[in-house]
């Protein structure tokens, strides 16, 4: 299996932030979910892959090839939505159809309006009075009606009803059932990503805490919720990050725990994403 | 670049209404003050506008961002704009043309007259779409301050084509029309060069801020 994307020690520096030296590479037919509260930097590092913003530093590959200098034919394969509409408002779906056919090659009309029906987004309307999940329903559809092999999705999701949400992470499944399509799907609604995504990225300030497969991270980690007593005793060197509550502590630890918890009769869980981004983001690591 | 054009053909769509009523009434008013003479060159610069609306309308939906993506390129992106700036100078010196007829018809304006005011009219209309271009995608398509440009553009325009007008008449004995003709190559060797040197710019240029979330 190779790698559609890789990001090599990339860093990026603004007045006030700067992303350091992130590393990771989504494989083909893969999705992979990229987490990190708001002005983590995953805009940032989306904005570099795409080439909107210089790195300051490492490279960035996709399809294999710098992503600078991306020939047409794998421009033609590269699918973007983000997080706001991007069409003209005035244009009707038929005249969105008309403007793309005429600049991917690999256009497929009969998809385009297939898709339409089925996400049941008006097609008697212009883009501007359609209501805002509708609009990023369209350019989902713009996105997938020339076939790409990867696409890039910049929190799509947060302006979609939850069974629109549902319908489009079962077409994101449909997407790289090929096992040579792959996605990258920046998110904050982490629930959409334990559904679907196979990789976790998770960007914190502006530096890589992890990128590992999804299974993985929640069959090597254990949520515990104990009293500050129990937690006292636990080894610390498999602890990766606690917060105390008033009614205790809640730590994220090595599943290398999961015995001793087992014979302390210590509470444990398999952590959910959320909870894994909000302790070692809020937590005490 | 088909794609691009069409996209804003349909997006003018809507403007070219309200343009059409500024441009009969600008007219109705040549007509009843008795300056039929300006009739050819008012459809030529109203027109030459409405490439400022497809600006507005790309920088709201942040559309350059998303289309670079596409297959498209930077090049393809600017050089639309100049070729929508070129059929808009057309279209509209035709109807310049066609409203100057009754005039022609009654020798109120002579068919020289008519050819030399069409050529100013274009000569402007071209130098202040290039520069509007230019100034757009140089410098990081400053919406909310197109207006201003826009009155800029052409106000640079006027004197740069007059003065351009004035230095053939100074250094060469050329008729009126010669000089308009002359002065329309003149123009359209500087235009194809700011063409060229926005491009190169822009081609290297980040995209702007602006219309990057952080």
């Amino acid at each position: 299996m190779s790698n559609i994307l890789e990001i090599n020690d990339v860093s990026k520096s603004y007045q006030n932030f700067m992303l350091q030296n992130v590393s990771f590479a989504l494989p083909e037919g893969c999705i992979m979910g990229l987490i990190g509260i708001n002005g983590s930097g995953k805009t940032t590092l989306i904005n570099s892959v795409l080439n909107l913003i210089r790195i300051d530093q490492g490279d960035i590959k996709i399809f294999g090839m710098e992503h600078d200098n991306l020939a047409t034919d794998a421009k033609e394969k590269l699918g973007v939505v983000y997080d706001e509409n991007c069409l003209p408002e005035g244009l009707s779906i038929k005249q969105i159809c008309n403007v793309f056919c005429r600049i991917y090659k690999s256009w497929d009309e009969k998809l385009y309006y297939s898709m339409i029906e089925k996400m049941e987004i008006p097609s008697s309307v212009s883009i501007g009075k359609m209501s805002r999940g509708n609009k990023i329903k369209v350019n989902l559809v713009v996105a997938l009606a020339h076939h790409p092999r990867l696409l890039i999705l910049d929190e799509i999701t947060a302006s979609l009803d939850p069974i629109m949400r549902n319908n489009i992470i079962a077409l994101f499944r449909e997407f790289v059932q090929d096992e040579k399509n792959s996605i990258l799907f920046s998110s904050h609604i982490t629930t959409d990503l334990e559904t679907v995504a196979d990789y976790i990225t998770f960007i914190d300030n502006g530096k890589l805490i992890f990128s590992m497969d999804k299974d993985s991270l929640l069959d090597d980690n254990l949520l515990i919720r104990c009293k500050e007593s129990e937690f006292a005793r636990l080894d610390k060197a498999f602890i990766t990050a606690y917060e105390n509550k008033p009614n205790g502590v809640i730590a994220l630890a090595s599943n290398q725990l999961k015995q001793y918890c087992l014979d302390e009769l210590i509470n444990f869980e398999e952590p959910t994403i959320e909870e894994i981004m909000l302790l070692i983001t809020k937590g005490v690591r | 670049m088909s794609g691009l054009m069409i996209k804003d053909l349909y997006n003018i769509k809507g403007a070219i209404k309200l343009y059409t009523i500024i441009m009969v009434c600008l007219i109705a008013y040549c007509v009843f003050t008795n300056k039929g003479f300006v009739i050819p060159i008012v459809p030529i610069i109203i027109g030459s506008t409405i490439l400022t609306s497809t600006f507005r309308i790309d920088s709201k939906v942040k559309w350059t961002k998303y289309i670079v993506q596409s297959p498209l390129s930077k090049k393809d992106i600017i050089i639309s704009k100049y070729l929508l700036l070129i059929i808009l100078i057309v279209i509209s010196s035709v109807i310049g043309i066609l409203f100057s007829i009754p005039n022609l018809i009654s020798n109120r304006i002579s068919m020289q007259a008519l050819g030399q005011l069409s050529l100013m009219g274009i000569n402007i209309a071209l130098c202040s779409g290039t520069l509007l271009t230019s100034v757009n995608y140089l410098f990081g398509e400053a919406t909310e301050k197109i207006e201003i440009f826009t009155i800029l553009s052409y106000a640079v325009s006027t004197a740069t084509i007059l003065g351009i007008y004035k230095l053939i008449k100074v250094i060469s004995d050329f008729s009126f029309i010669n000089i308009g003709v002359s002065a329309l190559i003149i123009n359209v060797v500087i235009c194809l060069i700011l063409w060229s040197i926005t491009i190169k710019i822009y081609q290297a240029k980040e995209i702007s801020l602006q219309n990057v979330s952080q």
